[in-house]
This record gives structure tokens, C-alpha cells and sequence, in this order.
């Protein structure tokens, strides 16, 4: 057939038309193709050129977890709000460890006397605290009265399957938070010759400060980092102990060196995580967060300005998770902490605070405000009951979600897993690893505006990620089996590594 | 007249089992009212009825006081709440006696915030706040249930132990686009029905893409065997909140004794609809051998059979629900349910609607509601 | 994981990817189907969710999560087949008038 015959002749194929013009469709088609082809070839390569992936052992170092544009969700304002007179929360009742400490030592001394124990028993600040809220005065004398004991008695004889795992998490929390060498104007300071404070060097631009310090806490260990402006607000009214202030009665007047905060951190591991409560462990990342604070710490008064660390599990004079979310690094989950679009919840911050001129980043809105208005698994999944099923409420000042940190901590010693439950993070739907399948689920929820994404991907997160009854998580003497949410990792399996007769 | 006098026979023994098996239910199932009492005071001796409301002594036969029992219509059936008020007017505890709801919620409900707040509240200033309820379940029709039940038990309580009665004021009617649509699309099956032609057509796939989007996917309330196996266990479900179920019910009982075919499977069904949408697109019509249809609709009755039999034997309606509906409408299901689900979905693609021939419950009732009509019809002496 | 990070893999399905549209081209133009460039569109949509279902239940079983696959994997699975059937209806309800090169009985 010659290009001159007419397009009748029988033989339409897909396309229609003549062959003349398919043939020199695809003619073009071809050509386009190659070029098209070959420049995503160069493009291919240049990349693999620089891929922080290919930089073995220090993969995290250079960058490679950082695989979420945030830049295209900053807003200006974080997705709680500002909704009255705020204030600072009071530590020395308010923190549930300094509370239950406080409470401890007192409770010790009333415990045998004569008459009841109730809220007036105590000395202030407990007992207007307790006045306030007679329930954490039950929840704190259960937890001591009855939960300590009966852990203490299942631990006993419920604990060999869980060797492996505590070996694991005393391994990772040998290494303790830093020493706190005095008060504020003595510890944060770095020391020149004799004594003295070095002259903090000049610094040319805080942005370029910003890039500088967030490529070095990298390079330091950190996953993720944020910086922004310390709000006075999330500092302590009083501090607690430990922290090198002498008098805990005094408030806590914030040092004006204390102007930004540098978020840093990492994730715990994950399949130990998914294994919550019984084999996994926040030590991971407390360690691992505490060292990279030490250390930025260290490079920023070697810049020779003061730097002070705020670590977990207790040693900080503020509260990390709003930090964290004024520095861009996620929003605030129905959980109550910082869910990150990188790794869901599963982030154990720290901070540093310091003066060093930074620039600060901007919040950024993903759409977790939204997802869990709707979702709450965490809160049906939360044995305890501390996480609300209803709207947020307003703390000091704030509106937000807020737990029942009394009943969460109960719940600690109310199973045997290794210091505290970390359930709400594993059953979080944002808390999936960084495979194709939850990266797209994730940016698909993060840009729907008719939230209907959001209710099928929560269908599909409650109907296709069970687990098992909240009630199996308990501990065998409260009517539980020592549930985990997920099976552990062969490497923590002790009944496949240690006799147990 | 040997196949009609064979059915109901059948039928009749059926009924006398499933009768019996629901006497065995209620007698054996009776609610433990001792425990929860015993719970609330911890020094009672001795519990008596008296008046339709329990009396608690302690020690020496001192009264020590009342329990009044409620009950309330769950998610998952009804449940019972124990409230006991003190010989001074004040709550002395509230326990749940018996729950079908999910794990999750009877956890809620277990938890001390709400039951807190109204222990030790006098009788007649206990603080029914809806609201903090649902603050703590976040399963507003459960948490409804509770509050009304608290009421009515208080209520009893006040008026046996202190001769007051308390206010109980009525529950508003609860009517939104659910019963609204479940309306039209009856009204749609009457006009539809009388009509012939392309406009009967395209009534019935309008009324079908309504049913599916809003008895399917926004409300998921087909008529299940749940709630049908509930109604009949005698588990009636507050017609102000639930006056949807009635609806479906009532129209599916009407429209077949009066128009001699079931319209709610015909024209509400979101389950049909969902296999009727999928058949158009398959387009097949595969014809089932006679033998097939007979053996399946056999094995269809029998499932059915059984399954209200152990629903009615252990009073537990959720027991009969082995439809997949719940899991197409709202990914909600067993592993079982799911497989199921995907079986008919893909077999609607060759066979007319399988699932509504082949497995349906409602099909099965609507023979037996069809055949009652004959039979009394027969008995009146009249003619088809 | 790193034969599929290797971008020969990608390579090779792109190509698999090429020959099942020819595949399809072929089977038109035997059953003489017009498929305008709309169907085309269709077909390659179809595919992707085809992809997907088989990916997602891979997916799944690899994270240990078999609850997952198997719901994920009957509920994909199915919509999946339903749009197949309906886009095979779609792309027969194609044919030429006049036949094409074997006399089609549809």
C-alpha cells in the first residue's frame, strides 16, 4: 500500500484516521520519546551522583530521612490557637513525675497516721492542686497503693519472655542526660581560659546561622530539626529537680539568653515500636536525642554562646512538643504530642536553648488537625482512657487536646512493658514507615480539601490495622494477657536466645 | 395441596423451635443483679424485689438501700444499668449489668469520669449532662442510651423509696435525611410499581443510586439480621431514636402483604442496589439451573434458621448477622464477611443480584410473610 | 530491595508496560474497535489500579501486615475486576461498522 490510498480500504486500526498519520504520529512520538527519555537518564544520574543514600553508615547524616517537602505546607500560625490569657504551667504539680515525686515523699509520711488522707493532708502547691482535682489525688494514691504492688508481683512471674527486650531498653538508657553544672548563668555558659566567657564570634546572616546549625545537629545525629523562637509560655513557672536550681519554691525567671530553640531528634525503633507496650522502649530515642543535644550544645558555646539541653525522660525546664510545633517540625495529635509527616508520632525531641542568632521557621499545617477530629483510633485504642474522644479544650490559655497524664501513667504501671505504653504511637495511622504505600496515602490526605480521603483512609486504617482488645494490653493480675499491638521483632524473642527453663 | 400443607409444616415446627429457643434465651440468660448490687454495697446481705425495685439490707436488717435497673438501647443491643442510691438520696455507685457494645465504648463506660461525677450527687440534682457523656464515649447514640437509662432507674428508686416523682421529659423525635429518604424511596416503589415502561426504569435506578448513597454509604442502615433478630427477641429499640428500622420494617411487612411484593428489597436495599449497579456494568444474565436455585434457597432457609436459633439461645442478635453489608458500607467486618463481600460483589458481574436470591435472610422472610398472607387468605375462602 | 532501587526493574516494567499496550492495540484491532484516544486513557487508568492492587497486597504481606493485604486485597480486588468488566463492555461497544479483519459476530 502506498501513503497515497484513501483511508477506506478496511484496515482502521485503533487511532482511526490513515496510516500516514499514525506512522508520523509515532515518528514524532519516537523522537520525543528518546530525547524525553534521555534527558531523565542524565537527570537519573546527576542524582545518584549526590544521593545522601549511597553515603553508607551515615545515610541519616546527610539527609537521607528528609523525604517531605514541608516547604509547601507553612503557614503562619501553628494549627492550635491562641484563645485567652495564657500562663506557664506550674512544673511542680502539673508535671506528672515532679507531682507523683512531690506526692511520694508525703504520702510516705501521712501513709499509717490517723484519719483519711485527703487533698488538705498535703502542703502547698499539692493541696490546691489536689483540692482542684480530687481525681489525680485518687489516681496518684492507686497508682502507689495498689498498681506499684501488683506490677511488682506479675513482674515476678509474668517477665521472662520480656528479658530480651529490657536488656535491650537498659542498654540503650546507659547513657543518662548530661550533668547540669549549676544554675542557668553558670551551666549555660561555655568557659574560656581562666574562667572567663569567650566572645561569642560574629555571625553574618541568622539564616545562614539556621542552615548552619541545622546541617551540623544532622551531621550531630538528628533526624529532623526545627528552629523557632522560644515562647515564654511553654517555659516552667517553677522548675523541677535536677535541673541545677536550688530553691524549687522560687518561680522560674527565664534568663534572657534563652531567645530560640533548636528542636532536634530521632525516631525509636520501629518494629520494637509497632511492639508496644512489652518490647519497645522510648530509651532508644531518649539516648540517642540526649547525645545529639550534648552535642549541639557543645558546637554552638564552641561558637562561644550559651546553650543550655532540655532532654527526655526528665530533664527540662519547658515543655517540648508546642517547641516543636512552633519550629515546623508537625502539628499536635489527638494524642496531645507532635505528629511530624515524616515519621507519624514516633519522634522523641530535645531542645536547646541558646541566643545564637537564628532565623526561625515557619509551622506548617499537613492536615492532622483535621484527621483527627475524625479519627481517633488513639483514642479508642488508649487503655487507660486518657486520650479524649471529644473536642479539644482550652489550657491555659491554649486550645488544644489534652490527655489525663494521671490515668496515662497509671496505665505504665499497669503493664509490664519497658517504661511506659507508646501505644498511641504505634496504632497512629501518620506512624508508618516511608514505603510508596503510606508516603502517597500521606500527601493525598495532606492536600484534600473535602476531607473525604480522610474518612476512607480511616476506614481503611481501623478495618485493615486491628489490634488486639485495650483491654489484653493490661497485665494478667488487672484482667489483661500482656498484649502487645504487634508481634516483636525475631531479635527480642527470648524464648529463641536464653533458656528459660 | 402437598407442597403448601409441606411448607407449613415445616414452618410450623421451625417457629415452635425458634419459640422454644427463646425461652431457653430469657430464662437463661437472665441478668446477674446480684454482683453489680453487691459492687455498689459492698456490706449488703440481703436483695429483695419489692415494687419493681430492689431493696438492699445490710448487717442486723438495716435497710442500707435501692437499686433500680434500666435498660437502654445500645449500638449493639440493649443494655442494663444498675443505679444505687443510698438510704440520705445519694448515688452509691452505678454499674453496667449486661453490654453488647464493642469492647471499645463498655471500656469508656467503665471509666470513673461520668459514673464519678453523678456518685454521691443527690437523687434529685444528678446532673444528666449529654454533652460530658459523650466526652468520654464519643458514641453519641450509647451515650444517650445511658443517660435515659440512669433517668428512668433514678426515677423508679425515687418513687418507691421516697414517694417523689421526678420529671422525665420526653426524648425529641429524631427525623433527618435518613427517614426521609427511607419515605421516598418507598414512594418511589409504590409509583413504580403501577407504572410500566421506560419511566418505571428510570424511577427505580434514581431510587437505587439514593439508596446506595444514603442507606449504604452516609448511614449504613440496611435491615439487618441483627436488628431484626433484636426486635424479635423482644429487644424494641426506642422508636424516637431508631424510628428508621421501623420504617424499613413496616415497609417491607406492608408493601408485601399489600402489594403482594416486598418493595423495600426492590427499591430501598442499598446491598441491591450495590449488586443490581454491578450487574448493568457486567451485563452478563448468566441463567442458574433450576437445581441450583432450589438447593441455594434451601441452604438459604436453613442458614437463616440457624442463625436466629442461636441469636434467640443466647440472646444475642448480633450472633445472627452474617451479612457483609457492614463491610462494603463501611469497611467494617470479619475476615469471613470480607470474603464473602468480595464473592458476590464480583459474582453480581454474571448472576442477577446472587446475593439477594441466594443468601438474603429478608428473602426468606419475605416467603414466609407471603405464604401467611396466602394461607389466611385461603382460610378467609377468597381467590389470588 | 536493592534489585527494585536499582532502576533496571523500573526499566524492564516500563517496557512490559509497552508491549501490554501493544498487547491491547493487537486485540482491537482483531475484534476491528475503533479506541479513541478517551479509551486509551482508560485502559492505562485501569492498569494503574490493577498495579496498585497487586502492590498494595505485596506491600502489606512485606510489612507483616496480613489483616491488611488480604481485606486490602479483596476490597482492591474486586473494584479492580468490576472496572475491568465494565471497561471491556466500554471498549467492545467500539466496533467499526463494516467489520474489521475478522468478521466479528458481536
Amino acid at each position: 500500500m502506498s501513503d497515497n490510498e484513501s483511508k477506506n480500504d478496511g484496515s482502521g486500526g485503533p487511532g482511526g484516521g490513515s496510516d500516514v498519520n499514525r506512522r508520523d504520529f509515532l515518528k514524532l512520538a519516537g523522537l520525543a520519546s528518546a530525547a524525553a527519555g534521555g534527558a531523565g537518564l542524565g537527570a537519573f544520574g546527576y542524582a545518584a551522583g549526590k544521593d545522601p543514600n549511597t553515603y553508607l553508615g551515615w545515610q541519616n547524616q546527610e539527609g537521607a530521612s528528609l523525604v517531605f517537602n514541608r516547604k509547601r505546607y507553612e503557614v503562619d500560625e501553628p494549627t492550635y490557637q491562641e484563645v485567652g490569657p495564657t500562663s506557664r504551667p506550674d512544673a511542680r504539680v502539673e508535671q506528672i513525675f515532679e507531682r507523683r515525686g512531690r506526692f511520694m515523699r508525703e504520702y510516705m509520711r501521712l501513709r499509717g497516721g490517723p484519719g483519711p488522707i485527703t487533698a488538705e493532708s498535703f502542703p502547698e502547691p499539692l493541696r490546691s492542686y489536689y483540692l482542684a482535682k480530687p481525681q489525680d489525688l485518687d489516681l496518684d494514691i492507686l497508682n502507689t497503693e495498689e498498681l506499684q504492688p501488683l506490677n511488682r508481683a506479675d513482674a515476678m512471674e509474668y517477665s521472662d519472655p520480656l528479658i530480651l527486650s529490657q536488656a535491650w531498653s537498659a542498654a540503650m538508657g546507659a547513657v543518662g542526660p548530661g550533668p547540669i553544672n549549676g544554675p542557668p548563668e553558670v551551666n549555660d555558659f561555655p568557659r574560656g581560659r581562666g574562667g572567663t566567657r569567650p566572645e561569642p564570634m560574629k555571625m553574618k546572616d541568622p539564616a545562614k546561622t539556621a542552615e548552619l546549625i541545622k546541617v551540623i545537629s544532622m551531621q550531630l545525629g538528628s533526624t529532623l530539626t526545627g528552629i523557632t523562637e522560644l515562647n515564654p509560655d511553654w517555659v516552667y513557672g517553677y522548675p523541677i529537680r535536677g535541673r541545677g536550681f536550688e530553691d524549687l519554691e522560687q518561680p522560674l525567671e527565664i534568663p534572657d539568653w534563652w531567645t530560640y530553640a533548636i528542636v532536634v531528634g530521632t525516631p525509636m525503633s520501629w518494629d520494637p515500636m509497632y511492639a508496644n507496650p512489652n518490647y519497645g522502649t522510648s530509651n532508644d530515642a531518649y539516648s540517642r536525642s540526649r547525645i545529639i543535644a550534648a552535642r549541639v550544645a557543645a558546637f554552638v558555646k564552641a561558637l562561644g554562646y550559651p546553650a543550655r539541653t532540655h532532654t527526655p525522660g526528665t530533664s527540662y525546664d519547658l515543655i517540648v512538643p508546642p517547641i516543636s510545633i512552633d519550629a515546623g517540625l508537625g502539628e499536635q495529635g489527638r494524642n496531645g504530642i507532635m505528629i511530624t509527616p515524616e515519621v507519624g508520632c514516633n519522634f522523641r525531641p530535645a531542645v536547646i536553648t541558646t541566643n545564637l542568632p537564628m532565623a526561625s521557621d515557619k509551622p506548617i499545617d499537613i492536615g492532622v488537625d483535621d484527621f483527627c477530629l475524625h479519627c481517633k483510633v488513639c483514642a479508642e485504642e488508649c487503655p487507660s482512657g486518657a486520650i479524649p474522644m471529644g473536642d479539644k479544650v482550652e489550657v491555659r490559655g491554649y486550645r488544644r487536646w489534652a490527655i489525663d497524664t494521671a490515668k496515662c501513667q497509671n496505665f505504665w504501671t499497669s503493664t509490664l512493658g519497658n517504661m511506659g505504653c507508646r501505644l498511641c504511637v504505634s496504632v497512629c495511622p501518620y506512624t508508618r514507615k516511608a514505603n510508596w504505600l503510606h508516603k502517597t496515602a500521606m500527601k493525598v490526605s495532606a492536600n484534600d480539601p473535602t476531607g473525604l480521603s480522610e474518612k476512607l483512609l480511616t476506614s481503611m486504617q481501623k478495618s485493615f490495622y486491628p489490634g488486639p482488645d485495650p483491654q489484653d494490653y493490661y497485665m494478667p493480675s488487672l484482667g489483661g494477657a500482656n498484649a502487645s499491638y504487634r508481634e516483636p521483632p525475631w531479635w527480642l524473642k527470648t524464648e529463641d536466645f536464653i533458656d528459660l527453663g | 395441596m402437598n407442597r403448601p400443607s409441606g411448607r407449613f409444616l415445616r414452618f410450623f415446627v421451625a417457629s415452635v423451635i425458634l419459640a422454644g429457643a427463646l425461652a431457653y434465651g430469657w430464662t437463661h440468660n437472665a441478668p446477674d443483679f446480684v454482683t453489680p448490687i453487691r459492687t455498689i454495697f459492698p456490706e449488703s446481705q440481703r436483695i429483695e424485689v419489692r415494687q419493681g425495685v430492689h431493696h438492699v439490707w445490710g448487717s442486723g436488717g438495716t435497710l442500707i438501700g435501692w437499686a433500680g435497673v434500666g435498660t437502654a438501647d445500645g449500638y449493639g443491643g440493649p443494655m442494663l444499668l444498675v443505679v444505687g442510691i443510698d438510704t440520705l438520696g445519694l448515688v452509691a455507685g452505678v454499674q453496667v449489668v449486661e453490654q453488647r457494645e464493642t469492647p471499645v465504648f463498655w471500656r469508656m463506660v467503665r471509666s470513673p469520669d461520668y459514673i464519678r461525677e453523678i456518685t454521691g450527687a443527690q437523687y434529685n440534682a444528678i446532673d444528666y449532662d449529654y454533652e460530658s457523656v459523650v466526652a468520654v464515649t464519643g458514641a453519641t447514640l450509647s451515650a444517650d442510651a445511658i443517660v435515659e437509662s440512669l433517668r428512668v432507674s433514678v426515677a423508679e428508686v425515687a418513687g418507691v423509696a421516697f414517694d417523689v416523682r421526678l420529671p422525665l421529659p420526653p426524648r425529641p423525635l429524631e427525623f433527618g435525611i435518613l427517614e426521609l429518604s427511607i419515605l421516598a424511596l418507598f414512594s418511589i416503589g409504590i409509583i413504580g410499581h403501577r407504572l410500566r415502561g421506560p419511566i418505571r426504569r428510570r424511577l427505580r435506578w434514581a431510587g437505587q443510586i439514593v439508596g446506595l448513597l444514603v442507606l449504604g454509604f452516609w448511614e449504613n442502615s440496611p435491615i439487618t439480621m441483627a436488628k431484626l433478630a433484636g426486635i424479635l427477641s423482644g429487644f424494641l429499640p426506642d422508636p424516637r431514636t431508631a424510628l428508621a428500622i421501623y420504617l424499613l420494617i413496616a415497609g417491607f411487612l406492608l408493601t408485601s402483604i399489600f402489594f403482594g411484593r416486598n418493595l423495600y428489597c426492590l427499591y430501598a436495599c442499598p446491598f441491591g442496589a450495590a449488586q443490581r449497579l454491578i450487574g448493568a456494568i457486567g451485563g452478563f444474565k448468566l441463567k442458574v439451573p433450576l437445581w441450583a436455585v432450589r438447593f441455594m434457597e434451601g441452604t438459604r432457609n436453613l442458614v437463616v434458621f440457624v442463625a436466629l436459633f442461636l441469636a434467640f439461645l443466647t440472646l444475642q442478635p448480633a450472633l445472627a448477622s452474617y451479612e457483609p453489608f457492614a463491610a462494603l458500607f463501611a469497611l467494617h467486618g470479619s475476615t469471613v464477611q470480607w470474603f464473602l463481600l468480595f464473592i458476590v460483589l464480583t459474582v453480581s458481574l454474571l448472576i442477577q443480584t446472587p446475593w439477594c436470591n441466594f443468601f438474603c435472610p429478608m428473602r426468606t422472610i419475605e416467603l414466609v410473610v407471603l405464604d401467611a398472607k396466602r394461607w389466611v387468605k385461603g382460610k378467609k375462602g377468597g381467590d389470588r | 530491595m536493592q534489585i527494585f532501587n536499582s532502576g533496571l526493574f523500573w526499566f524492564i516494567e516500563g517496557i512490559l508496560f509497552v508491549f501490554v499496550v501493544l498487547g491491547m492495540g493487537a486485540w482491537a484491532r482483531d475484534r476491528g474497535l475503533r479506541v479513541p484516544v478517551w479509551k486509551w486513557g482508560l485502559f492505562m487508568i485501569w492498569l494503574l489500579l490493577a498495579g496498585f492492587t497487586i502492590a498494595f497486597v505485596g506491600t502489606s504481606f512485606g510489612e507483616g501486615e496480613s489483616v491488611a493485604g488480604t481485606r486490602g486485597g479483596l476490597l482492591f480486588g474486586a473494584i479492580t475486576i468490576i472496572a475491568g468488566v465494565g471497561l471491556w463492555r466500554v471498549l467492545l461497544a467500539g466496533a467499526e461498522p463494516g467489520g474489521g479483519d475478522v468478521v466479528s459476530e458481536a
